[in-house]
């Protein structure tokens, strides 16, 4: 029994061993001595006498041994030994270790997988200096507001604001390109806590007007396109035309909250710039120490009134800024899927396990025999158990090294799956951690999945086990347990299905879904022109009209158009306007409406039907009137009965001119397929200001065929302009279908190994039932049961294991579905039909499965089983 | 030479500790003694004698030490402890309760 104190003598002894080994030795001498002299005081000659005491002690090799047994434990050996044992047991009956060893790696290796890709782009925390005081300021500010919080914000101690997606044309390093820039206010990298690896960060002065031409690379944008020179800080380089100088380099890898952006370029702020008051810019700041982002919300929230006033614009700020922690809207998006992904993966370690545990008990059953022989001999009960569990723990753990290699594949399979631009995509690695992971995981499957097993076969009295023909009884703890595994792998497999089948239909529908323009056939590409030649706003307009001309005029070219953003690129301006006709009350806010600025036939290069009035054209040039067109969402809001055309609405301040509907377009699902159209309103590039434009181009035959025609027309224009983002309409369609796609193909596969495992399981368990129940089999025979009776009997059992599982699931799947909500369109989590159609796929799979044990069963022959033994 | 019976396992420990309670002694002397009072009806099997120390040993009912013996001899004396002198008296105890109710039954049952 051990003890405490027996522990410590173990432990003492076998830190002693060289000199109780000694001691031992000494201590027999010293007895044979005196036996050896008893004997001589009885009057034994000397040698005899000595002869006799070694014999009476029996072998003093035996006693050293037994002694030095006694003294140790056995335990460190023993250990040893079995572990050897399993080893060689394992190899020598493959067709039990390979499916285990498939399964678990399989069961493993998915689930770390996906588990580190979770953990390193949702549940890390975010690389910067004390990331949980950093927090996100929901409202898109400008640099008046910044200012203000900046300067009044008590519970911030930095106040940031962030712009993404800026194209700069550089030029001047290597060939022109259009680098992906984000501007930042002079803090950024301050309130971040990030120390840029050469030169520096931003200066606050460097906001003024005019002194914001100064610029940090990012990491990879220094290594390729400076070659990682290390005197690049103090370098000019032109960008937009204009000369800026390198500060800085940014961490490796840095890439705040916009992957792929390539450098950072300060916010400027002019009160007297027209972006003054726009809201371009994400905000965030650092919580003072001690303030709760609580707090922090109801100071913004008084600033509101003063801020309306500061600005004199209607401005929707709903009641104040909403603070969270920074990490929330940095992986807002994918958060979703991806938890439900590793949600997935857990159900398919649940069925892995849950086969493995049955092969286990199989694998006990079949050697209740041999434990009752041991057992018989001597064995202890508790030795026993341990061997088997150690074969258990050994068995996994090779398991969960396969599925460290499988984790690593998957890893890698996963990044390139995901779309590129998940936030912190590029710190998912298979590193040291993953191997961890696949251990620890692998070490707890074996233990919870060996105890029950180890611990049944050893229960029942070693005569029975002797005496029983060949195996455990069915009804004993081994059976119910295998029948409880099945259910529970059924129930997890089922799971698995309908997330799968809601993510099909989901994906299904949003193939279908019309998305208000047709994007087979329309080529698109973006364009920033801003050297001087082009410059002026003038000109640019001049500068894309030519360009238009000159495209729509190739042969295979139907038309073209611009646009400054795309549909179902995630970008878009946002304003709120003031309606002619729907005054809005004095205090409230206007409706706000999606806009872009358009040219050319944009219309009609992406097939958007113009329903009334007409499109823009030469009369809407910078000298008439501001012209503006409706989509048909924002018709039906405010003009129901009537014909918009000829009303007027307002962007920006009372001071601003009002602007003439003249033509309404067709509904674009511009954010989302699965999100419905909102309000949009285009306006004519001659009377708005636009830096850069996407081409859409209508061919008439494989899109990409026209561009190299193109690039030799616009580089006749201007060779200094960069082209970037060439890529078909489709191509941006099925991108945004990627998320979905990626998460039903993923759920697809898992559920296909979840059925398949289970489809296994259950063929497993029917197979040895109807072993077992050979001799009854045969009565029932010899007595005259039809064969099918007989196939009935197998087929109810496993007709009723798949029963119970798919009810379980089917409660379980309800539940589960609930993370699907977000991710799913056109089809309800609770879709009875999906959970009706795909419970029934699952028992007809389970009565497939067990079709082969039952026909076996049919040919049993009666003499033979009642024979058997 | 007496018909010798084998020692009851168990009782081995037991007896280990009541001879060792009359004075500390090494191994072949507790195995002398235990032959000697028993008048030859008990042969230690001198094998499981040793073992049976060192579980006593572990148990904490005994304790060990080495010493010079009269003869100059080095040897390792055994001693029982205050745990082991308890432990003596709870067996000793259940013993005669065990061995009264046996009498009991040959008598009249």
């Amino acid at each position: 029994m051990p003890t405490l104190r027996g522990l410590l003598y173990t432990l003492r002894s076998l830190l002693r061993r060289e000199a109780s080994d000694q001691d031992t030795a000494d201590e027999i001498a010293f007895h044979v001595e005196r036996e050896t002299q008893r004997l001589v005081d009885q009057g034994v000659a000397a040698d005899d006498a000595r002869r006799r005491a070694l014999s009476r002690f029996g072998g003093t090799t035996r006693w050293r041994e037994e002694t030095a047994d006694a003294r140790t434990g056995h335990v460190l050996e023993s250990i040893w030994r079995d572990a050897a044992l399993a080893v060689r047991s394992l190899i020598a009956r493959p067709t039990f270790t390979l499916p285990a060893l498939v399964t678990l790696a399989l069961g493993i290796g998915a689930n770390t997988a996906v588990f580190s890709v979770v953990r390193a782009t949702v549940l890390d925390p975010l690389p910067f200096r004390q990331p949980e005081r950093l927090a996100a300021i929901w409202n898109t500010i400008g640099p008046a507001e910044l200012v203000y919080l900046q300067e009044n914000a008590r519970s911030l101690e930095e106040v940031a604001a962030f712009s993404p997606g800026w194209g700069y044309s550089m030029v001047g390093v290597g060939e022109p390109m259009q680098v992906d820039v984000a501007r930042t206010s002079t803090n950024f990298f301050r309130t971040l806590g990030v120390i840029p690896q050469r030169g520096r960060g931003f200066l606050s002065t460097e906001s003024a007007p005019g002194q914001s031409a100064v610029v940090v690379l990012s990491h990879a944008l220094w290594v390729e396109r400076f070659g990682g020179d290390s005197g690049v800080v103090g370098r000019v380089v032109s960008m937009n035309d204009a000369p800026h100088r390198i500060v800085g380099v940014a961490p490796a890898r840095f890439e705040a909250f916009q992957p792929g952006v390539q450098a950072w370029i300060p916010l400027e702020i002019d009160p007297a710039s027209p972006f003054y008051r726009s809201s371009v810019a994400m905000a965030f700041g650092r919580l003072r120490p001690g303030v709760s982002m609580a707090t922090a919300e109801e100071e913004l929230a008084t600033f509101i009134p003063r801020l309306r006033e500061l600005l004199d614009a209607p401005r929707d700020y709903g009641s104040g800024f909403a603070v969270h922690p920074l990490r929330d809207s940095v992986v807002r998006e994918s958060r979703q899927s991806l938890l439900v992904l590793f949600g997935a993966a857990c159900f398919i370690v649940l069925i892995a396990a849950a086969n493995y545990g049955n092969l286990l008990l199989l694998r006990m059953a079949s050697r209740r025999r041999e434990v009752a022989v041991r057992t018989a001999l001597g064995a202890s009960r508790t030795r026993i158990a341990r061997q088997f569990l150690l074969e258990s723990l050994v068995l996994s753990l090779s398991g969960g090294m396969l599925g460290f290699a499988v984790a690593a594949a998957g890893v890698r399979a996963l990044r390139t799956l995901l779309p590129e631009d998940l936030p912190r995509l590029a710190s998912v690695s298979v590193d040291l951690g993953l191997m961890a992971a696949c251990a620890a995981l692998a070490v707890l499957i074996g233990i919870v999945c060996g105890a029950a097993p180890a611990l049944l076969a050893t229960r029942s009295a070693p005569q029975n086990a002797l005496r029983e023909a060949g195996g455990i009884a069915r009804g004993s703890g081994g059976g119910r347990l295998r029948g409880a595994m099945v259910v529970v792998e059924f129930a997890s497999a089922l799971v698995l299905l309908v997330g799968a089948g809601l993510m099909l239909q989901t994906a299904w529908r949003m193939q279908r879904v019309d998305p208000g323009f047709t994007a087979d056939g329309a080529l698109t590409f973006r364009l920033q022109p801003t050297t001087s030649r082009v410059n002026a706003e003038e000109r640019r307009v001049v500068y894309f009209d030519q360009l238009l001309q000159r495209i729509t005029a190739l042969p295979g070219v139907e038309t073209a158009g611009t646009s400054q953003h795309l549909p179902l690129t995630g970008f878009n301006w946002g304003a709120f306007i003031a309606i002619e006709d729907h005054p809005t009350p004095p205090g409230e806010r206007g409706p706000r409406v999606i806009w872009r600025i358009v040219n050319g036939d944009y219309f009609g290069a992406l097939r958007i039907p113009l329903r009334r009035g007409r499109a823009f054209g030469a009369q809407d040039n910078a000298d008439a009137p501001p012209s503006v067109i409706i989509n048909e969402t924002m018709a039906r809001r405010f003009w129901p009965e009537q014909d918009p055309v000829g009303k007027r609405i307002r962007f920006g301040a009372a001071t601003e001119p009002w602007s003439t509907i003249v033509g309404v377009v067709g509904d674009v699902r511009f954010n989302a397929l699965n999100a419905p159209p909102e309000m949009e309103v285009y306006r004519p590039i001659a009377q708005v200001w636009q830096g850069s434009a996407y081409f859409v181009v209508r061919t008439s035959g494989d899109p990409l065929r026209a561009m190299p025609a193109i690039r030799r027309i616009i580089r006749e224009h201007d060779g200094t302009v960069p082209i970037s983002a060439v890529r078909p309409m489709e191509s941006i369609v099925s991108q945004s279908l990627g998320q979905t796609n990626m998460v039903m193909a993923l759920l697809l596969a898992f559920a296909a190994v979840g059925v398949a495992l289970g489809a296994v399981g259950i063929y497993g368990v029917i197979s040895y039932d109807v072993a077992q129940r050979t001799r009854e089999i045969g009565i029932r025979t010899a007595l005259g049961a039809a064969s099918g009776a007989i196939q009935g009997l197998v087929l109810k059992r496993a007709g009723m294991l798949a029963l119970a599982g798919v009810a379980i699931g089917a409660a379980a799947a309800a539940v589960a579905a609930r993370a699907l909500e977000s991710l799913v369109f056109g089809v309800q989590v609770r879709d009875p039909v999906t959970y009706v159609v795909l419970g029934g796929l699952l028992m007809l799979i389970a009565l497939m499965a067990a079709f082969v044990p039952a026909r076996r069963a049919i040919r049993v022959d009666p003499v033979s089983a009642l024979r058997s033994d | 030479m007496a018909d010798r019976s084998t020692i009851l396992p168990g009782t081995l420990e037991m007896l280990i500790l009541k001879t060792l309670s009359l004075q500390p002694m090494h191994g072949w002397g507790i195995m002398e003694r235990i032959e000697q009072v028993s008048q030859g009806v008990f042969s230690l099997n001198q094998g499981s004698l040793y073992p049976a120390l060192e579980r006593s040993q572990r148990a904490g009912w005994v304790k060990s030490e080495w010493r010079v013996t009269e003869n100059g001899r080095r040897a390792r004396y055994y001693a029982i402890t205050r745990a082991g002198a308890a432990r003596l008296d709870a067996e000793r105890r259940e013993w005669e309760r065990s061995s009264h109710a046996i009498n009991l039954i040959l008598r009249n049952a």
